[in-house]
């Protein structure tokens, strides 16, 4: 087990703050608190090898989890250990073997080229030259570093930098890899480069990987597993397939082809979205079994081609954070 | 642990030495104010034959150890006086993750290039000073060193517990808790005992900055040289070990940014 949680809390205190100048002045004078609990008694565990999804909304405890994990943030109560040691001690044999990605903040020297900052890492985490070069080199192919190295860090667009930044942790040879929105804000090629150098190092080094991320095509293509947060607490742990089944309720077959009768004359409850030859059936599934419906289907077209698509994890999402706001 | 500390200052310099018209200002504004400073007190000592009963170079030999101190601090240390921004910001958070101790990183995270011009005066001050000092023995300048270096563990010791209220104050990273006692410890330039004893008590305990300069000439003026050394070392440790766990407790307190 890379990571063991045991009823993890943590409160932030935070300021009540009057509105307006006369309100800070007061403030002055007479402070109230207002407790936040962003992890509420949360439990779980993580195996070797996983590559974890922590999913949630803005404000469900992502960060907050994250950091406790790392070290940064004390507990409030509860305890955690991540590979056998406590965060918080940060014992040096702890550090050495995680790797923290904050895609709002960087590891990078600003003002230095890239490959200085690298070669500070060589010092920093200890590692013998030989060793050190090999795999800088490699890091550096993957992630297609070569033309920016020389390039200090402040020159670079967000993607370069961010594609450094995570090069840059995993100089060291990471076991386990912490990644807090990595792709927030890239363009599309560099956010596939991301993730396929991140499910590469999971897959073929065995880095774990924990993933908090916005982007759902992120944690579709790095993760098996997800940890739904709400609210600091975990309401879904599990692999991400189960959990699109447990909670992608619509359905959708695409089918190519001539309509030869409505299929809502027998099924009134399907959504049709028609584009040209091609037409789109929603369906919500504890309503009809696929079968049902695809058979049915299959005798009011003239099907030139079907598909069947997967839910999406957005689909997953929305429904989950949906069906809370209702 | 000394080599990661050489090496990511050789990383804060370079950054430094990008902008280059920076570093001359620097260096010249930090020498300019400490002179201005001190022929303000050679014309005062141009009416008065003495101050709390030291001469004019007694008290440019305090100077001159108040500003070597200052100087190699800024050189050596300047990285401390970022600790409240780097805990308001959550920069602090990508020191912690490395397995190096976050107070060689903070340690090494700046580098006062005014402090090259202060110690360079420093230096030229003591060397003028202490010529003509009748009491001063060439065997005292093996004790300065020590002074030096003690007053440096002052120094830096009180720089980082003022930093620390960062973690257990809500007051922002703009009220300079520092910046504000390291000035009123610059009245430790001059002889601590012409100012009232609570002022006196609060030099060598708040601010206790009458262990830099002030209290070692003091010594050797009396010829217990020895004792003050001992004395000082024993403060000086003691604020150390303080500081050192007030900052590490504070640690435990540091929220980050965001949630």
């Amino acid at each position: 087990m890379v990571i063991q949680a045991n009823d993890l809390s943590r409160t932030y205190q935070i300021r009540k703050k009057k509105a307006g100048l006369p309100g800070a002045v007061l403030g002055l004078f007479k402070t109230e608190y207002l407790e936040k609990r962003a992890i509420d008694h949360l439990s779980f565990t993580m195996e070797e090898g996983e590559a974890l999804a922590c999913i949630g909304e803005n404000g469900a405890g992502k960060s907050t989890l994250i950091k406790m994990l790392v070290g940064i943030l004390q507990p409030t109560s509860g305890s955690v250990l991540v590979m056998g040691q406590d965060p918080m001690k940060r014992q040096q044999a702890y550090l050495r073997k995680i790797g923290v990605v904050f895609g709002q903040k960087t590891n990078l020297w600003l003002d230095i080229p890239v490959e200085e900052s690298y070669n500070a890492m060589r010092t920093i985490y200890q590692i013998p030259s030989q060793v050190f070069e090999k795999y800088k080199r490699q890091i550096v192919d993957m992630l297609d570093l070569g033309p920016i190295l020389q390039s200090p860090a402040r020159k670079l667009s967000l993607g370069q930098r961010m594609k450094a930044d995570i090069g840059l942790v995993l100089l060291h040879k990471p076991r386990l890899l912490f990644l807090d929105e990595p792709t927030i804000g890239l363009d599309i090629n560099v956010k596939h480069t991301i993730r396929s150098f991140i499910r590469q190092m999971n897959q073929e080094e065995g880095v774990s990987v924990l993933l908090t991320s916005h982007d759902l095509d992120d944690i579709e293509q790095i993760c098996d597993t997800a940890l739904v947060l709400q609210k600091g607490k975990s309401y879904y742990r599990g692999s991400l397939r189960e959990l699109k089944e447990r909670f992608a309720c619509q359905k959708v077959i695409t089918i190519t082809g001539t309509e030869k009768r409505n299929p809502c004359a027998l099924y009134p409850d399907l959504r049709l979205e028609r584009e040209g030859r091609k037409t789109t059936i929603l369906f919500e599934a504890h309503a009809h079994t696929m079968e049902d419906v695809l058979a049915h289907l299959l005798q009011c077209y003239e099907v030139q081609d079907v598909s069947i698509q997967e839910p999406g994890i957005d689909d997953v999402v929305a429904q989950i954070f949906g069906r809370k706001a209702e | 642990m000394l080599k990661i500390y050489w090496m990511l200052k050789k990383q804060y310099l370079k950054t430094q030495m990008e902008y280059r018209l920076n570093f001359c200002l620097m260096m010249i504004a930090g020498v300019v104010i400490r002179t201005l400073f001190m022929a303000i007190t050679y014309i005062i000592f141009n009416s008065i034959p003495s101050i709390g009963g030291y001469d004019r170079n007694e008290v440019f030999l305090m100077f001159a150890l108040f500003f070597i101190s200052e100087g190699l601090g800024g050189i050596f240390y300047e990285g401390l006086w970022s600790i409240p921004s780097m805990a308001h910001n959550g920069e602090l958070d990508m020191m912690l993750v490395r397995p190096v101790s976050p107070l060689v990183q903070i340690l090494s995270n700046g580098f006062g290039l005014q402090g090259i011009g202060t110690l360079a005066l420093g230096i030229t001050a003591l060397l003028l000073s202490s010529a003509q000092i009748a009491w001063f023995r060439s065997v005292l300048y093996l004790c300065l060193p020590v002074f030096i270096l003690l007053g440096m563990v002052v120094r830096l010791s009180s720089y980082l517990l003022s930093a620390s209220h960062v973690f257990f104050l809500r007051v922002g990273d703009r009220a300079n808790v520092t910046y504000t006692l390291n000035s009123l410890g610059g009245y430790a330039r001059y002889p601590v005992s012409i100012y009232p004893g609570w002022m006196q008590a609060v030099l060598f305990t708040i601010i206790p900055y009458g262990f830099i300069g002030y209290l070692p000439v003091c010594m050797m003026k009396n010829g217990s040289t020895l004792a003050g050394m001992a004395g000082i070392a024993l403060a000086a440790g003691l604020l150390f070990w303080l500081a050192r766990t007030v900052f590490y407790q504070g640690l435990k307190r540091y929220e980050s940014m965001g949630m």
